[in-house]
C-alpha cells in the first residue's frame, strides 16, 4: 500500500488542477465542475486522514461534503440557467456587475 | 502501490484533460473518470461507503445534472482568446507555486515526523468515537459504524444538513421559476 | 395618599397623548386635552389634602414610597413623595393655578396654525416635572424634577424658535440654571458625603450631626441653585429675557410656579438652613437686594412684560428676604399670594398685548381701559394686590414679612427698610404701567392685520373670548381673597396649617413667627400708605402730568440710563464671562481650522485618492477576485512555511 504522504500529494495535485480550472475557464459550467475537482481533492486528504488515525470522522466529514457539495450544485446551476435566460450567455465576463 | 499508481496518472490525466477540453460534454466526461479513480481510491482505504456515496451521489446525481443543464444551455466552445489579459499565465504559475509550497510543506520536518506509512487497520467498531452500550458479536461493517458515527456524535451537523439541502431545493425552485432582470 | 401619583400620572398622559398621538387630533383637542389633564390632576390634589388633614397634626408628613430607585451598594435613593402640609401646598397651587392658565393658554394659542401641540405637551410636561420636584422626598429626585422644569422651561421660551431673540433667551436661562444646577448636584454630593443617605428624612433628622462649616458649604451650595431658578442677584439675568416666550408661559413659569422652587428649596431644607445662620444673613440680604434692585431697574422698563418679570424677581427678592430672617411660614405664604396676583397680571398682560396684535411696548399702548374692560380690571386688582393695599392679598403677605424684617431676631432695621421701601417702588411701578397701558390717549397701530373683518368689532381689537375670561375672574377672586386665610390677631389659619411642616423633626424647635400687636398694625398701616403714595404718584406722573414724567427723566438722564439698561450687568458678565469665553473660542478655532481641520481633511484627501486607485482593482470580473484569493493563500502558506514551521 502506498505511503500516506502519496496520497496528499495526490490530493494536492488534484486541488491545483481545480484551482487552475476555476482561473483559466469561462465556462461557469466547466469552473464548476472544477470546484467539484477540489472538493474530491479535499475528500481524498480527508479519508486518507481517517485511515491514517483510524478515526471514522473524516469519512462522515467527507460525507457531509459530498452533501454540501450536491446542494452548492443545484443553487449554482440554477443561477447559471438563470443568468442564461437573462442574457443569452454563459460567459462569466459577461456578468461584470460587481465592477467598481 | 501499483494500484494507487495507477489510478494516480488516470486522475491527474482526466483532471487536465477536463480543464482543458473545449467541449463541456467532454469535460463532463473526463470528471466522471475522476470521480470513478477517487472512488476506487477510497476502497483501498477501507472507506466502502464513501466509495459507493461517491458513484451514487456524484457520478450519478450530480454529473446527471450537470450534463442536463450543458444540453440545456448548449454552449458551444467558449473564444479562445482571454478578456483578462495575464490571467492564464498567472493563475498557472499561482497554482503551481501553491503546489510547490504545499509539497515543501510536507517536506518539513513537523509534518514528516507524523506522517509516515499507515498504521495496521483497527475495527470499524473501535473507529467510532461514541462508545455505544455493549459489544456487537459479529464485527461491524463500515456502513453500519458510519452509520453508528452520524446518529451519535454527529447528529446535530447531521439534522443541519437536511436543513441546507431543503434549503437548496427552495432556492433551486425560486430561482428556476423567476426571471432574473 | 396614595392617590397623589395620579396627580403626576394625568399631566404625563396629557403630555404623552399630545406628544404621540397629537399629530392626528384636530388642533383645537391639544389644549383641551392639556387642560382636562390639569383638571383631574387639581381634583386630585383636593382629595391628597383632605386625606393630609384628615391626620392628627402631629402625623402629618408621610414618606409614600413608590420603589427602589436607585438601590446601590452604599448608596440608596427612592422614587416616593414627602407629603406634609408644604408639599401639598404646592401641589394644590400649581395643579391650580396650572390649570387656569391652561385654559387662557386654549384662547391665547387658538389663532396659531403650528406648535399648539408642541406648547401644549410641553407645558404638561413642565408640570409633571414641577410636581416631581414638589413631591420629592429626597433630594436626588428633587434635581430630577429641578432639570426637567429647566428643561421645560428651556422649551417654552423658545417657542418662537424662529425669533432670534426668543432662541438666545431660551440658551441663556438654560445656561444660567445649569449652573445653579451644578452648585445644587455639589450641594447634593456634599450631603450624601456628610449624612450618608440623600432622604429628607434621614438628612433632617441627623443634620446637627455634622459641623457648622459643613452644613454652611452645603447650603451655600444649594442655595445656588435656589438662586438660579428664582432669578435673584447674581443669576437673574435670565429671567426678564425669558418674557420672549407666550404669555401664558411666562405667567406659569417665570411668575407663578417654577421660579418659585428656589424659595420651596431654602423653606423644604428649614432645618439644614437653621443650623447655618450665615447662610441665612446671606440670603437675607441677597433677596432684600434683589428686592429693592428689581422695583428699581422695573422703574424705567418699557416692555409690559419685562416690568412684571423685574416685579417677579423682585418679589421673590421678598421671600428670599422672608427665609433668610426665619420666616419661613411668611415665605410660602407670600408665594401663595404672588403665584395668584401675578399670574392674575401676566393674564390681563396678555389679554392686552392679544388684543391690539403682539405690542409689548408700554409706549405704543394708552386708552385701553374701555377697549378690554376685563383687563383693566384684573390688571388693577392684580396692582392693588401686589401694592400690598388693604384688604387684597398682597397686603398680609407682604407686612408679614415686612414686619419679620424688622422683628425677627435674625432681622435689622435695614432690612426692615429696605423691605418697606421697595413696598413703595413697587407700587410706583406697577401702576406706571398700569396707566400706561390703561389711561390716556390710544398710542397703539389700529387695525392690525385686518381683524376687524374678522371679529366684527369697530376698532379692530381681539376681545377674549369666555376660556380667557374665566380665569381672570377666578385670579381675581383669589387675588382678593386669597390673603384672608392669615390675618393677624384674627384668623390663624395658614399658620396653623403650616405648623407640621416646621414641628418635624422634632429635634428643632418651630421658628414660625406669629406676627401681631400694635407694632405689625403700625408697619402694615405705614407699608399701605406708601403703597397708595406710590399709586398716587404714578397717577400725577403718568395720568394728570405726563410731561413731568419725561422731564424727570430728562433731568436724571443718567440714572434713568443706568436703570434702563439693568445696572449694565448684562453687560457686565458679557465683559467678564462671555466675551473673554468667546475670544478664547475663537483663538482656539483658529487652531483648531487650521490643524486640526488641515489634518482631518487631508486624511480624508488622502483616502478618496487611494479609493480612486484602487477602484481600479474592482473590475467587476469574478475571475480577477478568484485569482486574487488564490494569491492570498499562496503568500499566506509561504508565511507559514517561512515563520511558523
Amino acid at each position: 500500500m502506498a505511503p500516506l504522504s502519496y496520497y496528499f500529494i495526490l490530493s494536492a495535485v488534484l486541488f491545483t488542477i481545480g484551482t487552475i480550472g476555476v482561473l483559466i475557464r469561462k465556462n461557469p459550467l466547466i469552473m464548476f465542475m472544477s470546484i467539484e475537482l477540489m472538493l474530491n481533492a479535499a475528500n481524498l486528504s480527508f479519508a486518507s486522514f481517517a485511515r491514517a488515525r483510524n478515526l471514522l470522522s473524516g469519512q462522515v466529514i467527507a460525507f457531509f461534503v459530498i452533501a454540501v457539495a450536491a446542494a452548492e450544485v443545484v443553487v449554482g446551476l440554477a443561477i447559471i440557467v438563470s443568468i442564461f435566460r437573462s442574457r443569452q450567455s454563459v460567459d462569466v465576463d459577461d456578468v461584470s456587475m460587481l465592477k467598481g | 502501490m501499483f494500484l494507487f499508481l495507477l489510478l494516480a496518472v488516470v486522475a491527474v490525466a482526466a483532471s487536465i484533460a477536463m480543464i482543458t477540453a473545449r467541449n463541456s460534454i467532454h469535460s463532463a466526461l473526463f470528471l466522471v473518470v475522476d470521480f470513478f479513480c477517487l472512488a476506487v481510491l477510497y476502497l483501498t482505504l477501507n472507506a466502502e461507503f464513501l466509495a459507493a456515496v461517491q458513484i451514487v451521489v456524484y457520478a450519478g446525481a450530480i454529473m446527471v445534472l450537470f450534463l442536463f443543464v450543458i444540453t440545456l444551455l448548449n454552449p458551444g466552445n467558449e473564444e479562445t482568446d482571454d478578456r483578462l489579459r495575464g490571467q492564464r499565465p498567472l493563475a498557472v504559475a499561482l497554482g503551481l507555486a501553491l503546489l510547490v509550497e504545499v509539497a515543501l510543506l510536507l517536506r518539513t520536518q513537523a509534518i514528516r515526523d507524523r506522517l509516515g506509512d499507515f498504521p495496521p487497520a483497527t475495527s470499524f467498531f473501535e473507529q467510532v468515537q461514541t462508545r455505544i452500550n455493549g459489544t456487537p458479536t459479529a464485527p461491524i461493517g463500515n456502513v453500519q459504524a458510519i452509520g453508528i458515527e452520524l446518529f451519535t456524535t454527529y447528529v446535530l451537523p447531521f439534522e443541519v444538513v437536511s436543513i441546507v439541502l431543503l434549503l437548496a431545493v427552495i432556492g433551486a425552485v425560486v430561482l428556476a421559476k423567476r426571471q432574473l432582470r | 395618599m396614595g392617590l397623589v401619583w395620579l396627580c403626576l400620572l394625568f399631566p404625563l398622559a396629557g403630555f404623552a397623548i399630545n406628544a404621540l398621538l397629537g399629530r392626528s387630533l384636530p388642533r383645537r383637542a391639544h389644549g383641551i386635552i392639556a387642560t382636562v389633564a390639569m383638571l383631574a390632576a387639581f381634583a386630585v390634589a383636593w382629595i391628597v389634602l383632605a386625606d393630609l388633614l384628615s391626620l392628627p397634626h402631629e402625623e402629618q408628613h408621610r414618606n409614600l414610597i413608590l420603589y427602589n430607585w436607585v438601590p446601590a451598594d452604599g448608596f440608596n435613593a427612592t422614587f416616593g413623595a414627602w407629603l406634609d402640609p408644604l408639599s401639598v401646598l404646592l401641589l394644590l397651587i400649581v395643579t391650580g393655578v396650572g390649570f387656569v392658565i391652561h385654559l387662557f393658554a386654549i384662547g391665547y394659542m387658538a389663532e396659531e396654525e403650528e406648535g399648539q401641540r408642541r406648547f401644549f405637551a410641553y407645558l404638561n410636561l413642565f408640570v409633571v416635572a414641577m410636581l416631581v420636584l414638589i413631591l420629592a422626598n429626597n433630594f436626588m429626585l428633587l434635581l430630577v424634577g429641578w432639570g426637567g422644569v429647566g428643561f421645560a422651561s428651556f422649551a417654552l421660551i423658545s417657542h418662537y424658535f424662529f425669533r432670534e431673540e426668543a432662541a438666545d433667551a431660551a440658551v441663556k436661562a438654560f445656561v444660567i440654571n445649569t449652573l445653579g444646577d451644578v452648585g445644587m448636584m455639589l450641594g447634593i454630593f456634599l450631603i450624601w458625603v456628610t449624612y450618608g443617605a440623600v432622604d429628607y428624612e434621614t438628612v433632617f433628622r441627623n443634620a446637627g450631626n455634622a459641623q457648622t462649616g459643613t452644613i454652611t458649604a452645603i447650603t451655600l451650595l444649594l442655595l445656588v441653585g435656589a438662586l438660579a431658578k428664582s432669578g435673584q442677584v447674581p443669576l437673574h439675568t435670565w429671567l426678564p429675557d425669558a418674557m420672549a416666550g407666550p404669555t401664558p408661559v411666562s405667567a406659569l413659569i417665570h411668575a407663578a410656579t417654577m421660579v418659585t422652587a428656589g424659595v420651596y428649596l431654602l423653606v423644604r431644607a428649614w432645618p439644614l438652613y437653621e443650623l447655618a445662620p450665615a447662610t441665612l444673613t446671606t440670603i437675607a440680604w441677597l433677596g432684600a437686594f434683589t428686592a429693592l434692585f428689581g422695583a428699581l431697574i422695573g422703574l424705567v422698563q418699557t416692555n409690559i412684560k419685562r416690568v412684571l418679570a423685574f416685579s417677579t424677581m423682585s418679589q421673590l427678592g421678598y421671600m428670599f428676604l422672608a427665609a433668610g430672617v426665619g420666616a419661613y411660614s411668611a415665605a410660602i405664604f407670600h408665594l401663595l399670594t404672588h403665584a395668584f396676583f401675578k399670574a392674575l397680571l401676566f393674564l390681563a398682560a396678555g389679554v392686552v398685548i392679544h388684543a391690539i396684535g403682539g405690542e409689548e411696548d408700554l409706549r405704543r399702548m394708552g386708552g385701553l381701559r374701555d377697549k378690554v374692560r376685563i383687563a383693566w380690571v384684573a390688571y388693577g386688582i392684580g396692582g392693588l394686590a401686589i401694592a400690598g393695599i388693604p384688604p387684597f392679598s398682597g397686603f398680609f403677605s407682604k407686612d408679614e414679612i415686612i414686619y419679620s424684617a424688622f422683628t425677627s431676631t435674625r432681622g435689622n432695621v435695614v432690612l426692615g427698610l429696605i423691605a418697606l421701601l421697595t413696598g413703595g417702588i413697587t407700587a410706583f411701578y406697577v401702576f406706571r404701567s398700569f396707566f400706561l397701558t390703561f389711561y390716556r390717549t390710544p398710542r397703539y397701530g389700529i387695525g392690525h392685520g385686518g381683524t376687524e373683518a374678522e371679529h366684527g368689532h369697530g376698532d379692530g381689537l381681539h376681545q377674549p373670548g369666555l376660556e380667557m375670561r374665566i380665569p381672570l375672574i377666578v385670579l381675581s377672586v383669589l387675588a382678593i381673597v386669597g390673603g384672608w386665610v392669615l390675618i393677624p390677631d384674627a384668623v390663624h389659619l395658614f399658620e396653623d396649617y403650616l405648623e407640621p411642616v416646621f414641628a418635624y423633626p422634632a429635634a428643632f424647635n418651630a421658628p414660625v413667627h406669629a406676627a401681631g400687636g400694635a407694632t405689625y398694625w403700625m408697619i402694615a398701616i405705614g407699608a399701605a400708605l406708601l403703597g397708595a403714595v406710590g399709586i398716587g404718584a404714578a397717577y400725577y406722573l403718568y395720568v394728570l402730568r405726563p410731561a413731568l414724567a419725561a422731564d424727570l427723566a430728562g433731568r436724571f438722564a443718567g440714572i434713568h440710563r443706568t436703570l434702563f439698561n439693568r445696572f449694565y450687568v448684562d453687560q457686565l458678565y458679557d465683559t467678564i464671562f462671555v466675551r473673554p469665553t468667546r475670544a478664547f473660542g475663537r483663538a482656539f478655532s483658529g487652531v483648531f481650522e487650521r490643524g486640526l481641520n488641515g489634518l482631518v481633511n487631508g486624511a480624508g484627501y488622502l483616502v478618496r485618492e487611494a479609493s480612486v486607485t484602487m477602484r481600479e482593482v474592482q473590475t467587476g470580473y469574478v475571475r480577477n477576485y478568484a485569482l486574487l484569493i488564490l494569491g492570498g493563500t499562496v503568500l499566506l502558506i509561504a508565511y507559514v512555511l517561512f515563520t511558523a514551521v
